[in-house]
Order: C-alpha cells, then sequence, then structure tokens
C-alpha cells in the first residue's frame, strides 16, 4: 500500500504531462536554466532510472537536498514535523472530546432538543472551511477579546526550550521552564481549537448513531434490568462498544485532520511540515515540495497501521 | 424529464418534516447563489477591479461590506467572486465524475489485472488529504483557473470510482445484464444504456457531496496562493487578502469571503444531505 503510495507520487510529480521544473522557474527562466535544474535535480536521466533511484534513495532515508537551505530535506522535516505532530495530537483530543461528549448527549436525547441543537452543530461545522474559522478565532479571541495569542508558538521574548522532542509545549515542561509551558499553551489553544472543531463534527455524528445501536442492544437492557446506575450504563456497557467505529474514523479522517493542519499552521504561522510545504512551493523547491508529500502520505499509511492495531485493544475479540 | 419531476415531487410530499426542510433551505441558498453569480453586474454597486480612495474602510452605506487595501469594494468582490468560485468547483466535479465514473465503470465491469491496478492506484490516491493533492496538480501545472479545477476534480476522482466500481460489481451479475446480452449489446452498449442510468442517482448525490468539497478545496487553495491568482475575485484568494490586513484590525475584509464560502458550501451540503436520505440512497460522504 505505501509502495503504490509512493509510486502515485512519483508518477503524479514525473510522468504526468506538465513540467514542475518550468512550472516553478516561472515562465522568465531561460531554457538553460530549466535544463541545468533538471540536471541538477537528476530529472534528465530515463524514468525508469529516475524512479529506481527515488525509491533506492527513499529506502535509505534520504529524501534529497533542499535547494534552497542546501541542508538535507530529511533533516529539515525532522525540525518542523514535531509542531505538526502537536498541532494535530492536540486537535484529535479536542475533537474526540467535543464530539464523544455530543454525539452521547445526542443519543441519549434522541429526536428531543439537545439531539437536534447536536445535529446542527455538527452539520455546521462540516460545513466550515477551517482556515476561515481560523481567522475568525484570531479575529474574536485575539482582537475583539483581546485575550489569546494569535501568531506563532512563544512569545518573542520568551526563549525558546531546548530541543528534546520538538514539540515546544512537551519541551517546556520536561525542561521546567514553566512561564515557557503556559505560554506555549496559550498560543496552541486556537489552533487546536481550529483543528479540533473541524473533526469533531464526524466523531459527533458517528458517536450518535453508534450509541444509539448500543444502548438499543440486549446486554443494555440486561445491565438496567439488574440494577445498574444509569450512568454506568451509558459510559461503561453502551459507550465501549461505541467507540470502536469512532476509533475507525479518526483514523480515516487523518487525512483530513492533517489536511487541515496543513491549512490551519498558515493561518496561525506555526513552523510546522504545512507551512514548510507552502514555503517550499513558493521557493520552488523541488526536492522538498516531494519530500513531504512522500512524508505526509508515509504518515497516512502509519496511522491506518495504528488503527488496526488499536482496534485489537478496544475489541478483545479481535485477535491477529 | 417530466416523469423524473413527477417523481421528486411525490417524494417530496412523502418525506419527513426534517428533510422537507433540508431540502428547501439548501435548494434556497444554492439557488440564491447561483442567482448572485448570474446577475453580479447588477447586484454590485461597483466594478470588482475598481478602486476607489478609501482603502480598508470599514462596512458603510457606501461600501456595504467596506473595502479592501486597493479600495475595491468587497461587495462587488464576493458577487463577482461567485461566478469564479462556483465555475472552477462545477468544472472539478465534472473532471471527477467523469473521470472516476469512467473509471469505475471499465475496472469494475472487465475486472482482472486492470481492475487491480487501477483500484491500488485509486486508493493511494484517496489516503492523500484532498488539498495536499490539489497542491501537487497546481504544481504539475502551474497556477491558475484551470489549474486549479483540474488538480481539485482529479483528488477527488477516487470516490466517484469507488460508489461506480461497488456499484458495478453489485449489478452485473444480475438477470436484466444477463438478459440484453443474451440479445447481443455489446460491452460498451450494457455499461452506458444499462449500467451507468442505475448508478446515476448516487454519483448525482455523490456529486453534490464533492461539490461542497470542492468549493472548500479551491478556497483552500486560494487562500495559500496556490489557486486563482489576483486580481480575479476568488473567495479563498480574497480571504488570503483579509489574513495580510488582520493585524491593522480589518475584519471585514476576512469575514465576508468567509460567509460567502460558509453560505455556499452549507447550502450544498444540506440539498445533497435531503435528496441522499429522500432517495435513501445511503451515499456517504468522504
Amino acid at each position: 500500500m505505501v509502495w503504490v503510495s509512493l509510486t502515485a507520487i512519483f508518477i503524479v510529480m514525473h510522468v504526468i504531462p506538465g513540467d514542475p521544473i518550468r512550472a516553478m522557474l516561472g515562465p522568465k527562466a531561460t531554457e538553460e536554466m530549466v535544463a541545468m535544474m533538471r540536471h541538477q535535480l537528476g530529472l534528465d536521466k530515463p524514468l525508469i532510472a529516475q524512479y529506481f533511484d527515488y525509491l533506492w534513495n527513499l529506502l535509505h532515508g534520504d529524501l534529497g537536498t533542499s535547494i534552497t537551505t542546501r541542508r538535507p530535506v530529511s533533516f529539515e522535516i525532522a525540525l518542523r514535523f514535531p509542531t505538526t505532530l502537536q498541532l494535530t495530537i492536540g486537535g484529535i483530543i479536542v475533537a474526540a472530546i467535543l464530539g464523544i461528549y455530543s454525539g452521547i448527549i445526542s443519543a441519549l436525547h434522541e429526536n428531543k432538543l439537545a439531539d437536534h441543537a447536536a445535529r446542527i452543530y455538527a452539520f455546521f461545522v462540516y460545513s466550515l472551511p477551517v482556515f476561515w474559522l481560523g481567522l475568525m478565532f484570531q479575529i474574536f479571541f485575539g482582537k475583539v477579546l483581546g485575550i489569546l495569542p494569535i501568531y506563532g508558538q512563544l512569545d518573542p521574548f520568551i526563549d525558546r526550550p531546548r530541543f528534546i522532542t520538538g514539540m515546544v509545549v512537551v519541551d517546556s515542561l520536561l525542561a521546567a521552564d514553566l512561564p515557557a509551558f503556559f505560554n506555549s499553551l496559550e498560543h496552541m489553544i486556537l489552533p487546536w481549537l481550529t483543528v479540533g472543531l473541524l473533526l469533531s463534527a464526524s466523531i459527533s455524528r458517528i458517536t450518535r448513531t453508534n450509541m444509539i445501536e448500543a444502548l438499543g442492544e440486549d446486554y443494555v437492557v440486561g445491565a438496567r434490568a439488574k440494577g445498574t446506575p444509569e450512568n454506568v450504563v451509558t459510559y461503561k456497557h453502551a459507550l465501549r462498544n461505541a467507540l470502536l467505529p469512532v476509533v475507525t474514523l479518526i483514523g480515516l479522517q487523518f487525512a483530513l485532520m492533517l489536511g487541515g493542519a496543513l491549512l490551519t499552521e498558515y493561518v496561525y504561522s506555526l513552523p510546522g511540515m504545512g507551512s514548510l510545504l507552502i514555503s517550499a512551493i513558493y521557493e520552488r523547491d523541488f526536492p522538498m515540495t516531494q519530500g513531504i508529500i512522500v512524508i505526509f502520505s508515509l504518515l497516512v499509511g502509519l496511522v491506518s497501521l495504528c488503527v488496526d492495531i488499536t482496534y485489537a485493544f478496544l475489541d478483545p475479540r479481535i485477535k491477529y | 424529464m417530466n416523469k423524473l419531476f413527477n417523481e421528486i415531487g411525490r417524494k417530496f410530499k412523502q418525506s419527513s418534516k426534517s428533510d422537507k426542510l433540508l431540502v428547501s433551505a439548501g435548494l434556497v441558498l444554492v439557488l440564491g447563489m447561483i442567482l448572485l453569480g448570474l446577475f453580479a453586474s447588477f447586484v454590485s454597486p461597483y466594478g470588482p477591479y475598481e478602486m476607489s480612495q478609501s482603502r480598508l474602510s470599514p462596512p458603510s452605506t457606501e461600501h456595504l461590506f467596506g473595502t479592501d487595501y486597493l479600495g475595491r469594494d468587497i461587495l462587488s468582490r464576493m458577487a463577482y467572486g461567485t461566478r469564479i468560485s462556483l465555475l472552477v468547483a462545477a468544472v472539478a466535479a465534472s473532471v471527477s465524475l467523469i473521470l472516476g465514473a469512467s473509471l469505475g465503470l471499465f475496472s469494475g465491469y472487465f475486472g482482472g489485472n486492470m481492475d487491480r491496478v487501477i483500484g491500488l492506484t485509486m486508493d493511494a490516491l484517496y489516503s492523500f488529504p484532498v488539498i495536499v493533492l490539489a497542491i501537487m496538480m497546481t504544481i504539475m501545472l502551474g497556477p491558475g483557473v484551470t489549474s486549479t479545477a483540474i488538480g481539485v476534480g482529479i483528488a477527488l476522482t477516487p470516490s466517484y470510482y469507488r460508489v461506480t466500481r461497488s456499484f458495478v460489481l453489485s449489478i452485473k451479475e444480475r438477470g436484466f445484464i444477463e438478459g440484453v446480452r443474451a440479445i447481443g449489446a455489446g460491452d460498451l452498449h450494457i455499461m452506458s444504456r444499462h449500467i451507468l442510468p442505475n448508478a446515476l442517482p448516487s454519483l448525482a448525490v455523490l456529486a453534490s457531496f464533492n461539490m461542497a468539497e470542492g468549493i472548500i478545496s479551491v478556497a483552500g487553495l486560494g487562500f495559500l496562493g496556490l489557486g486563482v491568482p489576483q486580481p480575479t475575485p476568488e473567495w479563498g484568494a480574497d480571504l488570503k487578502m483579509g489574513r495580510d490586513v488582520l493585524a491593522y484590525g480589518a475584519w471585514w475584509v476576512s469575514v465576508f469571503p468567509g460567509l460567502m464560502i460558509l453560505a455556499m458550501v452549507l447550502g450544498v451540503n444540506m440539498l445533497s444531505e435531503g435528496v441522499n436520505s429522500l432517495f435513501k440512497l445511503g451515499v456517504r460522504r468522504r
């Protein structure tokens, strides 16, 4: 599967008619410049040779050298990746809390006011463009209320903690640097909310459907019959069984999440992989662009593997 | 055609109250947007490129939605932007529909190795975020209206492929297909006249779901500065301008393009969700 993705990227970037080098260098580039750039990147070799070069280098973790920074692409990505990871993890947590909770409320009050409200919420959020939501948060919390920072990860006068995991929130905590920790948390609230809201809509919908189904099952009736408190029935019996599809969904939506994270990073000027990709495109850095896209696809593949493994933990009936 | 409308009317009358509400609200929003785009020149008080002396002025009676940093009237740009955004999204939806449906048709009908190869490629494409795929395509083709439309279109192709292919698989062993084959119909005839028409309702709903995603992706590309280039009025690109002047407190430059996108996407989503449950098609979005 991963191999197919990698090949698909290769086909799109190398085989499909269209000339990335010319497109990147712009209309003013001379023939010589285009030819030179092609030669530098090895794009003047036969396609098959290019393909095997590409796979061989990937196997060695070599994504090429960035044209703009002259450093290995993998190094640049390693610097930026933790920020994206931090954003995504926080976003998933926010989404899970919002989505699962509103889904449960919806299911417990099926077809009543709370249910309709939660469904309208999900519908509305599903139609929101994530980048606009981010901008609106910036205006409301940053400009109107003035309580939250709207750009970057840390205030300029606070030193960045030493690079341990690369995630500023975690690093400052590990370094026991409390001012930096709270400052970075403050900076992450809006991005997390933005990404989280986006994903919470579909989680809410699927939690609702599955909870309604689970609440009608025999074991729920049985648990109620022997006098189990309603709370325990809801959260221990029904929810546990309803969660399985939710995990799948979070995994499936990971691609959507990455897309959302990419735009969110751009809105909040977070130095993650999304903003790296965009600046790579602006700076016409072909190896960097290709490298980031490869990493994106590897991530999606990795996550779907993780989802399969999580299954076995959540549902003891599944054994590998 | 008349029969189809009667059928839709009948289904509409039988449907639940919330479905009725969904479909009508969605229809009103979408039609309103299309009319706004068609009659942009009547609605907008200024030209979309016309600059005035009042730069970044907040909403007033003179400029209902305010002006941007070049003094262009935002209301007018929004109205004209409807055209571009709808056009690009519609082209993208058609590209993906044609490409996805025909690939799915062939792949499901003939099966074999070709099915496997196309299937794997589509699965690989499916695992990408749409926006990343669209970015890849615009890198290949260079920024512009056409490449944005084609890029988003290709990015949305796998969902049509999947729906069509599974539909073909479920239908191709049925009696009536065997019947027409027995009287000597060719493969192409069977596919185009007997299988495709049956898949059309599902594809239409999927197309409108994807239309919503297409509008968001086109705007997203514009917002990143990789889509329809300035000064063409396009919601996403105008939103990017809004981001750039946010520091000066000019909220109106970013609020209105976003509201336009939201209204459009909401309308399309409501309409398709409503039609989906009206006809019990059970199409799921990506």
